[in-house]
């Protein structure tokens, strides 16, 4: 039964030293990226292994096998950092079984009709309708992008930004 | 100081402010050990200047910010406490202390930029659903840097030249004190640019290197150069004889490299490079970071390559208006592979303005990932440790060789990416991604940095105590009879080790600066270290 140490979900998955410090202040000994297209993907999926840090062992699943996996064995042993790489992803992850407790929001690009909510990290309507079903199904959605900087509830970002939905 | 030179002061601030030319820029007006010569040159007081500069960049070493925010301003941290020194009369350990609220205070300034940046954004997508070119370009170049001017030239001019009078009177009437505890914080602060960089490195297991280099310089006095050639011969002997250097498995190389024809020529590269190089920090808004620069750059080649298709030029400088984030150098790589998509694309083969985004994204990370490691955890951060000390000796050249040392790094790495990914396409990020040899090179530097490190650090980090134990007639002094004895230099890599212990494991680069600051200056104060 794998440990689960953190669920991120950050639109650049595996970089730098946001990675560096999120793996040395969980100590996870496993990445699994959840992301459908980037798995179908045999460029993108190279591009991401050869990516991970070097002693970290690193998958890249589909959301359906993430479901599965969960439901039969926990996804088996070690300390597992999960990244997502969008809020649909994780949506989906999530209603098709793989109901994690609560999920980190670490970096999500901005673009037309995005609002940026906390630091870099930009929202728009849609991905915030998404996000309520999983506050609403019982998942804890914060936001933070490094260790040391505070977490920020969803709540309080949806008050301050999308109050009207 | 007279009102001229506050500005000449605030202008130097100011180029740095622009941020047009991150390897040109960064290694020349964004470290302390060169604008402190500089602000010297200014004031009338090279030399002291020169040892400002010197003294304040260790404990910066390695500093560098993690997707797109920047922790604590250097320049500020260099112009303003060098200013003191040299109109004000202020201590120049009192320097190291004073760096550090400089250092945060003006990074707030940098907040407001990221945020006026979503003005200069919407200016950009303005001109992209225009197919305008120029409107982007004044968007990225000109206006920015006018804004700059209000934003960073004048208050720093008005910092420096009302600081001193107020630095000169509490000068005046600073007790003794205050003043040993002071230098105690100047020997101690340079331990947090260690330990940083030591953490960036990352490997623990190669922890004994840096140990080794320091008791090596503690115990023999040893010099730079006979450092480096130690360390050289050490990190050879590493790499033959570790067997961790496996081979990589041969990676299949998938997408076909079409023949396609090729219409941008060497010069566009080298135009792209520059302007990329010129643009990427300029204006980062929050929600989009480098995506108007990228925006910037990559538009007078997509004007020459999809021609009078207004249509398509539209699309391709909205496709380039999205989120992009990257390290400057390395990230070359990415440009140099777009041009070769969007030349494809051009030409009619079957590539969707989604395939080249995917292309951005996936490559966006791992490329920050190894760029800001080596460029700014340890090539930029060597090079300066092996100059500080000449510089703190008085020469006038080090500070600057150091520089040119680093923009040629980068000038390199970013133009032969740019060329590797547009010769190649997307095989260029797997052969550069899977080769054993980019393992060996990061292991290499992360040896033989350590080492020097260790070695330079005993010249940097001085903790001591000045206790001493009356015995009788005599007194038992605890740091030359004690310490001295069973290991030189113990207090400080002690300091070293304990802050790298903290950051590895939580990681806080600003709480561990503010315990170093007051902890040393409440000890130094209380006669504990000194």
């Amino acid at each position: 039964m794998a440990e689960i140490a953190l669920v991120r979900l950050d639109s650049r998955l595996i970089h730098g030293q946001v990675c560096t410090a999120w793996l040395n202040g969980t100590q996870a000994n496993r990445i699994i990226v959840v992301d459908d297209s980037t798995a179908k993907d045999k460029f993108l999926s190279q591009i991401l292994l050869m990516a991970a840090p070097k002693g970290i062992k690193t998958e890249i699943m589909t959301s359906d096998t993430a479901a599965k996996e969960w439901k039969e064995n926990q996804i088996g042993t070690g300390k597992i950092l999960l990244l997502f790489k969008s809020v649909e992803m994780a949506h989906c992850a999530y209603f098709k079984g793989f109901d994690y407790p609560e999920i980190q929001i670490g970096g999500i690009g901005g673009g037309k009709n995005k609002k940026a909510v906390v630091g870099a990290i930009s929202i728009n309507e849609s991905e915030c309708k998404l996000l309520q079903e999983l506050n609403d199904a019982g998942c804890n959605v914060y936001f933070q992008i490094l260790p040391h900087n505070g977490k920020t509830s969803y709540q309080e970002v949806k008050n301050k930004f999308f109050a009207d939905i | 100081m007279s009102i001229f030179q506050a500005i000449l002061l605030g202008g130097l601030y100011w180029i740095f402010g622009t941020e047009i030319g991150y390897g040109m820029n960064y290694p020349f007006f964004m470290q302390p050990l060169t604008l402190g010569p500089l602000v010297g040159i200014i004031l009338g007081d090279v030399q002291t200047g020169l040892i400002c500069g010197a003294t304040i960049q260790p404990m910066y070493l390695a500093f560098m910010g993690g997707g797109g925010v920047m922790p604590n301003d250097k320049a500020a941290a260099g112009i303003i406490p060098t200013a003191m020194v040299i109109a004000g009369g202020l201590d120049i350990s009192a320097a190291v202390a004073l760096a550090i609220p400089c250092g945060l205070l003006c990074a707030q300034l940098h907040t407001l930029k990221k945020l006026v940046a979503s003005t200069w954004l919407m200016m950009s997508e303005k001109a992209a659903d225009q197919a305008n070119p120029g409107k982007l370009y004044m968007a990225t170049w000109v206006y920015p840097q006018l804004f700059k001017i209000l934003l960073y030239w004048i208050p720093i001019s008005i910092i420096c030249y009302f600081g001193t009078d107020l630095v000169s009177k509490i000068m005046a009437n600073m007790p003794v004190w205050l003043t040993n505890g002071l230098s105690v914080v100047g020997g101690a602060m340079p331990a947090i640019g260690m330990a940083v960089t030591i953490n960036v490195i990352g490997k623990v297991d190669l922890l004994p290197f840096f140990i080794a280099g320091f008791f090596a310089v503690q115990y023999t006095g040893m010099g730079n150069i006979a450092l480096v050639v130690l360390g050289l011969f050490l990190t050879y002997l590493y790499m033959k004889f570790s067997g961790n250097n496996g081979e990589m498995e041969e990676v299949e190389e998938i997408l076909e490299d079409s023949d396609r024809e090729k219409l941008l020529t060497e010069k566009d590269l080298m135009k792209n490079w520059l302007l990329w190089n010129g643009a990427c920090e300029v204006t980062t808004s929050f929600d989009r970071l480098q995506a108007q620069a990228f925006c910037a750059a990559i538009t007078p080649a997509m004007k020459k390559i999809y021609g009078e298709d207004k249509e398509a030029l539209s699309d391709a400088m909205n496709r380039h208006l999205q989120f992009y984030n990257t390290s400057g150098n390395w990230g070359c790589l990415i440009n140099g592979i777009v041009l070769a998509m969007e030349e494809q694309k051009s030409q009619d083969m079957p590539i969707p303005g989604e395939a080249i985004d995917g292309v951005k994204v996936g490559l966006m990370g791992p490329l920050a990932g190894i760029g800001d490691t080596v460029d700014w955890g340890t090539v930029t951060p060597l090079v300066q440790a092996f100059f500080i000390p000449l510089a703190q000796a008085g020469h006038l050249w080090a500070p600057f060789a150091a520089a040119a040392i680093c923009a040629c790094y980068a000038g390199a790495v970013g133009y032969s990416l740019i060329n590797l990914g547009y010769n190649l396409g997307t095989q260029a990020a797997t052969r550069i991604l899977s080769s054993g040899k980019m393992q060996k090179v990061v292991t290499f530097f992360g040896v033989l940095g350590l080492f020097m490190l260790g070695g330079l650090s005993a010249g940097f980090v001085k903790v001591s105590t000045p206790i001493q134990i009356p015995m009788g007639t005599e007194f038992f002094s605890i740091q030359a009879n004690l310490l001295d004895a069973i290991l030189p230099g113990v207090l400080s890599l002690g300091l070293i080790m304990a802050i790298y212990g903290y950051l590895r494991k939580k990681g806080n680069i600003m709480k561990a600066l503010a315990v170093v600051l007051f902890g040393s200056l409440i000890l130094g104060c209380l006669g504990i270290l000194g």
